[in-house]
């Protein structure tokens, strides 16, 4: 037996669709998907934010923006401008920020907290998610980066950019969701990102703690479901 | 025979994972400063361009501003921004990627004018402006366009495709781009090129540029090949 309803899966899923190579009309045909499906929210590039707002006006599914995507690499000052723009330029919108791991790793945490605070601030009450990329960081850093997000003001950790052009990338797992709500409690919420690509998979995240599942299977995962809630009433 | 003043400044490369502390920034340009006679230019994650700038302000390698990479999705204000900032910083070279969505949406003003934008907001303070238009993910006829495009927009380079996306540009791009276009715009080819044979196939198809992420092992390769045309 499923112990979730449709309604409450779709809510944990944010519909991911940062392909530099999709056309307009795929991306017109994925924000109809998202809408129809009423996904918690549609995870994009910023240059799609005013498509998006357009065509997701009257729904509640969020328009969930990447930001130094996937990178995190560029400062603090272009961070903020990115922000801003987004802001202006679509409404309903939640931020999904890159954290700067370079700095992490030189040691430089205070660099890092403002660089955080910096977006929390220019995002003026929208929620902020802090990408902090599991897959490159020792269990120590993955500590330090949870507690250096709720220390600048964020909502969410994220585990992964799901960008596998990096050394040493790897799905999320359950285990990496567990391990971070060990370590932030109920003070954050963790979005779980990067290789999630089935309904057992999306499963296994959220009892393991994850508040929102970032997948471009979204649509699979939730047809999957239909399948399977059936077989399994 | 090939010399050394064939691959004299022929070669740009780039430390921009997104999991490099200052400290094997640093130590990348010391070990790059070696190969000077090589290397055109270094792009560099864009928070850490002014550490580099500072450690490669005494040689004639160009430090590289990335913009809008490795996706182009970006509004042109942002790219606009970003390029600024770089330049601002000391970056002498811009790669910017092309907005490929919209450009295979058959917006070609718009990606035109989106290019233009950035070429303005950095002419005459730098060497050069190279546009990267993902050639892997388009047609013959698509590549055409893109190059004529990123020419008319007044860029000076085009780079074939970005590192970090798993492309390969194959040397046939090269051919065409050189073939088409004539001197009228430089080529970079970038991504996927591992070995110096292909370095050296790249550069005889038309290539002015190489862009390499391994380069010290390419180097030596090289230097070890021209030691031996010399003692011959």
């Amino acid at each position: 037996m499923i112990k979730i309803t449709e309604k409450e899966l779709v809510k944990f899923i944010d519909q991911t669709n940062l392909k530099p190579q999709a056309t307009e009309e795929e991306m017109r045909k994925f924000l109809e998907e998202a809408k129809k499906y009423d996904f918690c929210g549609v995870a994009i590039m910023p240059a799609w934010a005013p498509l998006a707002s357009k065509i997701l006006k009257g729904s509640d599914v969020k328009i969930v923006v990447a930001i130094g995507f996937p990178l995190g690499t560029i400062p603090t000052e272009l961070k903020v401008e990115e922000v801003k723009w987004v802001l202006e330029n679509s409404s309903n919108c939640e931020i999904d920020m890159v954290m700067n791991i370079p700095l992490l790793k030189s040691g430089k945490y205070v660099a890092v907290r403002k660089d955080i605070e910096a977006v929390v601030k220019a995002a003026e009450g929208v929620p902020v998610k802090v990408i902090i990329e599991v897959p490159l960081l020792t269990k120590d850093e993955i500590v330090i980066a949870s507690l250096i997000s709720e220390l600048a003001g964020a909502q969410y950790v994220k585990t992964s950019t799901g960008f596998k052009g990096f050394k040493g990338w790897r799905p999320t797992t359950a285990e990496d969701v567990r391990f971070i709500k060990s370590v932030v409690g109920d003070k954050m919420k963790v979005k779980a990102a990067g290789g999630i690509r089935t309904l057992s998979q999306a499963l296994e995240i959220i009892e393991a703690g994850a508040s929102r599942i970032g997948t471009s299977s979204g649509v699979q995962i939730v047809e999957d479901y239909r399948r399977l809630s059936k077989l399994f009433p | 025979m090939l010399t050394k003043d064939f691959f004299l400044k022929k070669f740009d490369t780039s430390i921009i994972e997104p999991n490099v502390p200052d400290e094997e920034v640093i130590a990348f340009i010391k070990e790059c400063m070696k190969y000077s006679e090589y290397l055109a230019g270094i792009a560099f994650n864009l928070h850490q361009l002014p550490l580099a700038v500072k450690l490669l302000k005494d040689t004639d390698i160009d430090v590289v501003g990335i913009v809008a990479y490795p996706l182009g999705s970006l509004p042109t204000e942002v790219k606009v921004k970003q390029a600024k900032w770089a330049v601002k910083n000391g970056a002498k070279q811009i790669d910017m990627c092309m907005e490929l969505g919209a450009f295979k949406s058959g917006k070609y003003e718009a990606v035109e004018r989106d290019i233009e934008a950035v070429v303005a907001a950095v002419d005459g303070k730098v060497h050069n402006v190279s546009v990267i238009p993902f050639l892997a993910f388009l047609t013959e006829e698509e590549k055409i366009t893109a190059v004529e495009i990123i020419k008319n927009a007044g860029a000076t380079m085009v780079k074939t495709n970005p590192r970090l996306l798993g492309l390969v540009t194959p040397v046939e791009d090269v051919k065409l781009i050189r073939e088409k276009f004539g001197t009228s715009i430089k080529i970079i080819a970038s991504a996927g090129v591992r070995t110096l044979e292909k370095a050296i196939e790249m550069l005889e198809a038309g290539a002015d540029r190489i862009a390499i992420s391994t380069p010290f092992q390419m180097f030596s390769s090289l230097n070890k090949l021209l030691g031996e045309g010399e003692t011959k």
